[in-house]
């Protein structure tokens, strides 16, 4: 995908532009990718042209812009010189309220469970090596963020790990128990909770409502089936308390997901994937297009999660994030893990974004 | 605006459609008054016009019910007419091959002959969709044309009357043929068995988690990959119900009706049906207004030709421009339905 | 070689070329459709309604070519119906083209009992003549079957070679191509992905009106109800065939051209085999070869999918 953006925006400068509309055009770049793109815009401002950035990035604003308008729900919050306003104001702006930082607890101990295993897995699709891993274990209470540009395997990855694509090598395990063989259904049954990155595409079904989306994991769960038929007043009392306990906005129960905002979808998958106390989480992109409040709630709930014990398997192309929420992180380029950290104070974020570049840092040199 | 906006779309749907009949009427040079006056009781004229517009529909509610099966699983059935025929053919094998059977065993042996040779039929488009992703609307498409050339091979072969210089089957044993409901008409217990399906479909599809899943690969087959739903085994099941709706359409035309096989025994059920399924929005429910609706036209129509003269070739125009309005309602009436 | 033989091949390729001339015109049209993501089953409609047209316009005016421009146009008005369904309102184009096969049978049928009444002999009207091409008509075996034929034979020989020109060797066939198997990169790319559906469907007509005007005033002379009898079906079964290349087409096209010819001399000659083997014949043939060809992927990937710019 990374590959695609750069040639996509290659084009439009090429074509010579007067007015370049750019939405989100960093979502895919790593560090090193973002600096160099917006040198080639700098230039480009120095020639005379425009150049509107669409972006939720805070620094990114800081960095690039010479003015900035916000926008909340259709309506223009504020216009001001970026030289004029900080960081703080910003945020405030965007999301209309004060941001409070999330709380970090320390890491729950080891309650004796395996948690999540990946023992030397690989995939090899069409001839071409996917995923080729070594062995990587999430304890329980552990939130492991894999980090790293769109489209080096992380989507490879949570679908080994979910079953939706067969390993080619190596086997996945949960809590002692091989998975590797198991259906979808079944290892979900085991407790696994899915947060796809593509939401509309994966996790939901848009023209159904809201109860037939809960359905779409537990349809075969014995508690809703009396004779052979779905129990219909069963499955809206459980939709029903979903919707109330993660505060899901909806006119009604029936009203299909296409007309709910893309947080109270999101809101809609987490109380589906997060029922029953799921042994792991796997999220892909879970606060990808979400607005700054359904982002924070999402995270939140990532969070009280790893309290109560589960592992939780994060990937995410936004390092504020990666930052803000995990206990250890690998780095993936090309299917590999180019290393893993523990996320302290001293990690060296240059060197992650130079791995994520798929460059290895000479750390030895470095810390002479 | 918008509550009204899809009542008064349809209604103004009826109005251009009626619109154009009565251009149509006025065409052949007939009154328009004593067209639609023999149009009516053309339908609800006598008992008789009644059961005649109950005979038609019934086909029409088996295949358009087959038809829906499959829309909701994103099989788009175009082969109804080729697996009616294949039922049609099931029935008359096992009615004469197992003749000595008493009729209560007979009739739920050619009804399940019947399902599974419509569902083979449907199956095999099926599998080649689920499995190569070959598109199921041309193939079904051919499959009718074959089926209809086995019929018509069959009916001057292996399964001719010999008593008859005609190409078609003798009688079907007593035991296989469904009884008439009423002694002076032709309508016969083909449409209890059609109410039944109704009921057995809605039931499937809306109430069980089998009928469940195959909404949701209809809808959205990525998200079911990723939920453990097999998009493969659902569009197989799907299109094997589908096809044997239409194959149980075929043994009831043939065993409560023409009481042997012949050729031309559909005029078309099984491409109306796609229409049914299309009016009834693909809901058991809807599939049955549908079907005695457009039984009425065509049944209507006879009525008005008799009498005014207009060829009843004017019900197939107003069925196609129906269906062309309803395609293009959403353009036609942007206005109604948005809520500026 | 044995010069009745050779007579006999020779009548039966003059035979195979005509009945195959509707469906390569109207599989070529369809093809073209089809390239461009738009599924049109409604060519039955189309033909039927070049047919019936054609028919009339030559019947009152006497002039066979004032009957093929009203056969083109009466195509083309079927297909811009299919095109404005499918392309502008996003409708379901397979339901699309069978509701227009519904409607063109009604209307045809209607519209010729309105202007002929019930008649017991059809009206009928002379049909376009044979024009053999000097010289290339005198080749053994093929010379007569493909240059000593009607005006229609010739159009679609060139349909052939013009089709087969512009799928491969223009930037146009490259664009056609873009727009049905991937319509958003050929969108961002900057073609005008609906002109260039419209412009297909457009094509289409034109073809399939042709095809259909090939059956009344190509071979039959006059026009009934339902005139076409299911070859609009049968040009389908041909474009998948013959894999949308209008090569492949034109091989499809004459291999079915052939079975119907031996079918009606067969039929003459009473042999026992019911005609009805030869009517499925294209069609299992079909069966046959799509089962032989799975698990290629040989569809437009956009094939009667809806363009809507802005989604992904």
């Amino acid at each position: 995908m990374g590959e695609q953006q750069r040639v996509e925006i290659i084009k439009l400068l090429y074509r010579d532009v007067e007015l370049l509309i750019l939405d989100e055009p960093t979502a895919m770049l790593t560090q090193q990718e973002t600096e160099y793109f917006f040198e080639v815009l700098r230039k480009l401002r120095a020639d005379g042209h425009s150049v509107i950035i669409i972006t939720h990035r805070i620094p990114e604003i800081m960095n690039i812009t010479d003015r900035v308008t916000v926008l909340r729900d259709g309506c223009n919050v504020v216009t001001a010189k970026t030289s004029e306003i900080t960081e703080q104001e910003l945020s405030q702006y965007m999301i209309g309220r004060q941001l409070h930082s999330i709380q970090r607890e320390p890491i729950v101990s080891d309650a004796g469970n395996e948690g999540l295993v990946l023992e030397d897995v690989s995939l090899k699709e069409n001839g071409r090596e996917r995923l080729d891993l070594p062995s990587l274990r999430i304890a329980s209470g552990e939130i492991v963020c894999v980090a790293g540009v769109d489209g080096n395997g992380q989507k490879e990855l949570v679908e080994v790990i979910l079953g939706i694509r067969k390993q080619s090598s190596g086997t996945i395990k949960l809590d002692g128990v091989d998975m590797s063989s198991l259906s979808v259904l079944k290892r979900k049954k085991l407790g696994i909770g899915y947060i796809s990155d593509d939401r509309q595409q994966d996790g939901l079904v848009m023209d159904m409502n809201l109860t037939d989306n809960i359905l779409l994991k537990t349809h075969t769960d014995k508690r809703f089936i009396k004779r052979g038929l779905i129990n219909d007043r069963l499955v809206w009392e459980d939709t029903q308390k979903a919707v109330e306990e993660y505060a899901i906005k909806t006119p009604d129960l029936k009203t299909p997901l296409r007309y709910l905002s893309g947080g109270n979808q999101q809101k809609l998958i987490l109380a589906r994937e997060m029922a029953g106390d799921p042994k792991a989480i796997v999220a892909h992109q879970p606060t990808r297009g979400l607005d700054i409040g359904a982002t924070e709630f999402v995270q939140q709930q990532l969070l009280q999660r790893r309290a109560k014990g589960c592992c939780i398997l994060l990937i995410s192309a936004d390092l504020e994030e990666v930052l803000l929420l995990s206990d250890r992180i690998a780095v993936i380029y090309k299917g590999r893990f180019m290393g893993v950290f523990p996320n302290t104070k001293d990690l060296n974020l240059s060197h992650m974004g130079l791995m994520m570049a798929g460059r290895t840092p000479d750390v030895r040199e470095e810390s002479l | 605006m918008k509550r009204y906006g899809n009542f008064l779309s349809f209604l103004g749907i009826a109005v251009l459609t009626l619109a154009i009949s009565i251009l149509l009427i006025l065409m052949v040079g007939s009154n328009v008054n004593q067209a639609f006056v023999s149009f009516i009781s053309g339908i609800f004229g006598s008992v008789y016009s009644v059961s005649e517009v109950l005979v038609k529909a019934t086909p029409l509610i088996l295949t358009g019910l087959g038809v829906a099966v499959g829309a909701r699983s994103g099989f788009i059935n175009i082969g109804a007419e080729g697996q009616l025929y294949m039922g049609a053919i099931a029935v008359t094998c096992i009615a004469f091959w197992l003749h000595d059977l008493p009729a209560i065993v007979m009739i739920p042996m050619v009804m399940l002959g019947g399902f599974v040779f419509g569902g083979v039929w449907s199956v095999i488009p099926g599998f080649l969709k689920a499995r190569f992703g070959i598109s199921e609307v041309i193939t079904t498409l051919m499959f009718n044309y074959i089926a209809i050339g086995i019929v018509g091979v069959l009916v001057r072969t292996v399964l001719k009357d010999p008593s008859s210089s005609l190409p078609m089957s003798a009688f079907l044993p007593d035991s296989a043929t469904l009884p008439v409901l009423m002694s002076t008409i032709r309508l016969h217990a083909g449409l209890l068995i059609a109410l039944i399906f109704v009921v057995l479909i809605w039931l499937l599809v809306w109430k069980t988690p089998f009928g469940y899943e195959m909404r949701a690969v209809g809808l959205n087959p990525r998200a079911c990959k990723c939920s453990g739903i097999s998009v493969y085994k659902n569009i197989l099941r799907s299109s094997m119900i589908s096809g044997g709706l239409a194959g149980i359409a075929g043994v009831c035309e043939v065993s409560g009706l023409h009481h042997k096989l012949l050729e031309g025994i559909s005029p078309g059920y099984g491409y109306i049906a796609i229409i049914v399924a299309l009016l009834g929005k693909n809901h058991p429910v809807g599939v049955v207004i549908a079907a005695l609706g457009i039984a009425a036209l065509q049944v209507g129509s006879l009525g008005m030709q008799r009498i005014t003269g207009v060829p009843t070739s004017i019900s197939s125009i107003i069925l196609g421009v129906v269906v062309l309005l309803i395609l293009a309602r959403k353009s036609i009436f942007r206005r109604l339905l948005t809520d500026e | 070689m044995d010069s009745e033989f050779i007579a006999l091949i020779t009548m039966f390729l003059i035979a195979s070329v005509r009945m195959a001339t509707p469906l390569i015109l109207a599989g070529l049209g369809e093809a073209v459709s089809e390239k461009a993501g738009i599924l049109n089953i409604g060519v039955e409609a189309i033909m039927l309604s070049g047919a019936f047209f054609s028919f009339i316009v030559a019947f009152f005016t006497g002039n066979l070519f004032l009957g093929l421009l009203a056969g083109i146009l009466g195509g083309i008005f079927v297909s811009m119906i299919h095109a404005v369904l499918s392309i502008h309102c996003k409708a379901n184009q397979t339901i699309a083209g069978l509701a227009l096969n519904f409607m063109m049978m009604g209307l045809t049928s209607f519209l010729f009992l309105i202007v002929f009444g019930q008649t017991t002999t059809l009206p009928s009207i002379g049909v376009f003549s044979e024009v053999p091409i000097p010289l290339l008509s005198s080749i053994p075996i093929i010379g007569q079957a493909l240059f000593k034929q009607n005006v229609f034979v010739y159009l679609a020989l060139i349909g052939i070679v013009v089709t087969t020109v512009f799928f491969y060797k223009t930037e146009w066939g490259i664009n056609l191509h873009a727009v049905g198997e991937h319509p958003q990169a050929a969108n961002s790319a900057g073609l005008k992905v609906i002109a260039i559906r419209y412009l297909a469907c457009f094509v289409n007509g034109v073809l399939g009106g042709l095809g259909g005007a090939s059956i009344t005033l190509g071979q039959l002379g006059f026009f009934m109800e339902n005139v076409t009898s299911g070859k609009g079906y049968i040009a389908l079964v041909v474009v998948i065939l013959g894999r949308r290349n209008p090569i492949g087409i034109f091989a499809a096209a004459m291999v079915i051209g052939f079975s119907q010819a031996l079918q009606y001399n067969l039929q003459t000659l009473g042999f026992p085999i019911p005609t009805q083997v030869f009517t499925m014949f294209p069609y299992v043939v079909a069966v046959v070869v799509l089962f032989l060809s799975m698990g290629k992927s040989i569809d437009p990937t956009a094939l009667g999918v809806p363009f809507e710019r802005n989604k992904r």
